[in-house]
């Protein structure tokens, strides 16, 4: 009879559990290869292209000509991409700043469980999933300067010759604000009210025996508990403010003066409507590290005053 | 088990690839005995019976019209009785949006998955090489002497046919008969200055009335121009240069946005890159007492405002010469179709006697061939003018260079919008100049 020594044992149960470990990986790389492929191939597979065309001269049908560093120069001179970048942090920034106060205050009223709010939940989330293309039709003949019901009213009233709203640069700005902190508004609130109801009452409660007030109690006990989901709901804000296009090629078209140009609207025109696909790959190209580094101080920013 | 799904499997995949070669393979090769109708098809307003598309093998033929005519009845029924007389061939029609269709067929041109026909302006794709060229096609038909030169002109890119026009239209001038008597206004102004005299006479600030709609489109801005007897591109030969700040042009615009700016006899257009509702809507609710329009705003008047159908009239464009902007569309084969007789011979039968004129009484689209003016559905004394101005109009060839077409409209709205005429227009010329460049 043979004796297996100990040491040959080991090997074996170490073979053993290598096996094991390599089931578990290839299994687990199983699982998530159908998804990984999908990713891979419609989005790894279009950035690389789209870094390869960054370089090219390229207009549909025509071939593909490598142009080294070109697109990249001919965007130094670009000034009305460098105004729409404006354009789009001026918006940005104002529609985040006020949609995203609207939201946390329609949610802190939603979370104090006031007579006759059960109604209006119903219909806070409506602008979320009204498409871009009607509500930019609703607010046109909100705002129209001749057929518009805002300035119908204003006649009414007693205005005789009420503003051309889109026609202003500065109000046609403020109105496509206006506009994208009405639809983030709407987005956020369900996700601050899910926040502000996971803080334990009995924070509340404590705060209240200390005799703090409702304004103190916000500030010091819900703001601060639902940073993270304030930080996740701004960076998602600053990244869907960026692709705004829909709205602003309805109601404005990009005027008064370029003054509501936005940096999607260009990269879309100079790639398609002007055939220039390779310089309009660079245009998309900088946006990411542009968007990567909001991204970054934003999480900065906050890590800090948490 | 494991083993017996997987068997399966691999033998269901090898069978449906074998069952796609052999259809595409046998499509490709099958002939079909196509024998001559019974009925003399020239006699029904048809084109003749061709041999050659007879004999074709089965062919399949994907064809790409704008969303508004792909499902028309006169468009239905023109496909099904092209296949009735070709049962060899089987047409398949798709609608796509019009300002859609540029991106689309460059597309399908760059993949290789081309569609067999497409409609739009077939010289701004012949322009940027993306339809076939069809000259060969149009000498063996023969016809070409009985369709109108805008006609042609809409097909044509540096002497080389790309299609065949499918329609034409052309701006005139709409007023409310009622306003103008009203006013003391015995007849429509005939020139630009006469316009801004009557458009002021008519404009009633207190009831926020206007004598006059202006808009922001470079394309029917463009109509004023020719009007007044120039253009904004030069054609030399082959050779073509901007002429965006030729001292006319400049001239009309300055005359043209004043009516809004300066004479407040028309509001200032708004800011939306469609331009077509705006004056429809100002002047059939009595806001406004006239506007510049092509003859499809006549049938929408009917139709939705019935009271200020009642009071229309019609003119040519008050200006110096004859003329507006040709437009209308035409159909093209797409560069690397593989079925371009097949798909001209459609396209001959839906410009036909029969079918042309269905296409003006049921869709407002007029005929591209100058006899079928005759019909007694164009003695209709509101489109005399429209008919009148077709003789002189010109068409919009800056749509062959899209940015020159950008920086166009742009120009017009930033005067529009307050800036100075000039500037704005030298700065257009530049990236017309630019842009022409770039195409070569």
């Amino acid at each position: 009879m043979k004796v297996e020594t100990v040491p040959s044992m080991n090997v074996k149960r170490k073979k053993k559990r290598e096996l094991h470990r390599f089931k578990d990986i290839a299994g687990s790389y199983l699982f998530i290869f159908p998804a990984l492929s999908l990713l891979f191939v419609f989005s790894i597979v279009p950035i690389i292209y789209l870094i390869w065309l960054s370089f090219t001269d390229y207009s549909l049908p025509n071939p593909a000509v490598f142009v080294g560093l070109e697109n990249f120069s001919r965007m130094l001179e670009d000034k009305l991409f460098m105004k729409s970048i404006w354009n789009t942090l001026v918006y940005t920034f104002g529609s985040m700043v006020l949609g995203l106060a609207a939201a946390l205050g329609i949610a802190v009223l939603l979370n104090r469980k006031l007579k006759g709010l059960r109604f209006f939940k119903v219909f806070y989330f409506l602008p979320t999933i009204t498409s871009e293309v009607i509500t930019a039709m609703i607010f046109l003949w909100v705002f129209d300067n001749n057929l518009g019901i805002l300035n119908y009213l204003l006649k009414v009233f007693g205005m005789e010759s009420p503003p051309a709203w889109l026609l202003q640069p500065t109000t046609a700005m403020l109105i496509l604000i206006f506009i994208g902190a009405w639809r983030g508004a709407a987005y956020n609130t369900p996700i601050f009210l899910a926040a502000l109801q996971s803080v334990p009452q009995s924070y509340y409660e404590a705060a209240r025996l200390d005799g703090a007030n409702a304004w103190k109690q916000f500030l010091h006990i819900s703001l601060p508990s639902i940073m993270h989901i304030l930080v996740y709901s701004m960076v998602m804000s600053v990244i869907g403010s960026f692709q705004v296009v829909a709205v602003v090629d309805i109601l404005t078209n990009g005027g008064p003066m370029d003054s509501t140009m936005v940096v999607i609207k260009h990269v879309w025109q100079q790639s398609f409507e002007f055939n220039y696909v390779g310089y309009g790959a660079a245009l998309s190209l900088v946006l990411f590290p542009f968007l990567l580094f909001i991204t970054w101080l934003q999480l900065k920013l906050s890590s800090g005053k948490e | 088990m494991r083993r017996f799904l997987f068997t399966i499997l691999a033998v269901l995949l090898v069978l449906s690839g074998c069952q796609s070669a052999g259809n595409s393979g046998e499509k490709s090769n099958e002939k079909m005995d196509v024998k001559p109708p019974d009925r003399d098809l020239v006699e029904d307003g048809l084109p003749a019976f061709n041999e050659k598309i007879a004999s074709l093998p089965k062919t399949d033929l994907e064809i790409w019209l704008a969303a508004d005519y792909a499902n028309e009845k006169p468009i239905q029924d023109a496909v099904k009785e092209f296949q009735s007389v070709y049962p060899n061939i089987s047409v398949k029609t798709v609608g796509i949006e019009w300002g859609d269709m540029t991106n689309k067929v460059k597309l399908a041109v760059s993949s290789g998955a081309v569609p067999d026909m497409a409609h739009n302006h077939s010289f701004a794709f012949g322009a940027q090489g993306l339809a076939e060229p069809v000259d060969d096609l149009w000498k063996e038909w023969g016809e070409e002497d009985l369709f109108l030169p805008g006609g042609i002109e809409d097909v044509t890119w540096k002497g080389v046919k790309y299609g065949v026009p499918i329609d034409i239209n052309t701006l005139i001038y709409l007023y409310n008969k009622k306003a103008f008597k009203k006013n003391g206004i015995k007849e429509a102004p005939k020139t630009f200055d006469e316009l801004i005299e009557v458009s002021k006479k008519l404009t009633n600030k207190e009831k926020g009335q206007y004598g006059f709609v202006t808009n922001a489109s470079g394309w029917s801005f463009f109509g004023q121009v020719v009007a007044q007897g120039t253009n904004i591109l030069k054609f030399d030969g082959d050779k073509v240069t901007a002429n965006l700040n030729d001292p006319v042009v400049v001239d009309t615009m300055k005359k043209y946005t004043d009516l809004a700016l300066v004479h407040k006899a028309s509001p200032v257009p708004p800011p939306q890159e469609r331009q077509t509702d705006h004056p429809v809507a100002m002047f059939g609710t009595g806001r406004a007492a006239s506007f510049i329009s092509g003859p499809w705003d006549i049938a929408r008047i009917k139709n939705e405002f019935p009271d200020a159908y009642k009071d229309l009239g019609t003119a040519v464009i008050p200006a110096k010469e004859k003329g507006s902007v040709l437009g209308g569309g035409s159909l093209f084969v797409p560069k690397g179709s593989k079925n371009k007789a097949a798909s001209f011979e459609l396209m001959k039968w839906f410009i036909s006697d029969k079918y042309s004129i269905r296409l003006a009484k049921e869709m407002g689209r007029h005929p591209v061939k100058e006899h079928q003016y005759k019909d007694e559905f164009f003695n209709d004394p509101l489109l005399k003018p429209y008919v009148e101005t077709l003789k002189y109009a010109q068409p919009y060839k800056l749509e062959a260079y899209p940015e020159a077409n950008d920086a166009w409209g742009k120009a017009l709205r930033s005067v529009f919008d307050g800036a100075d005429v000039e500037k704005t227009l030298d700065n257009a010329q530049e990236v017309a100049e630019k842009s022409i460049n770039y195409a070569k």
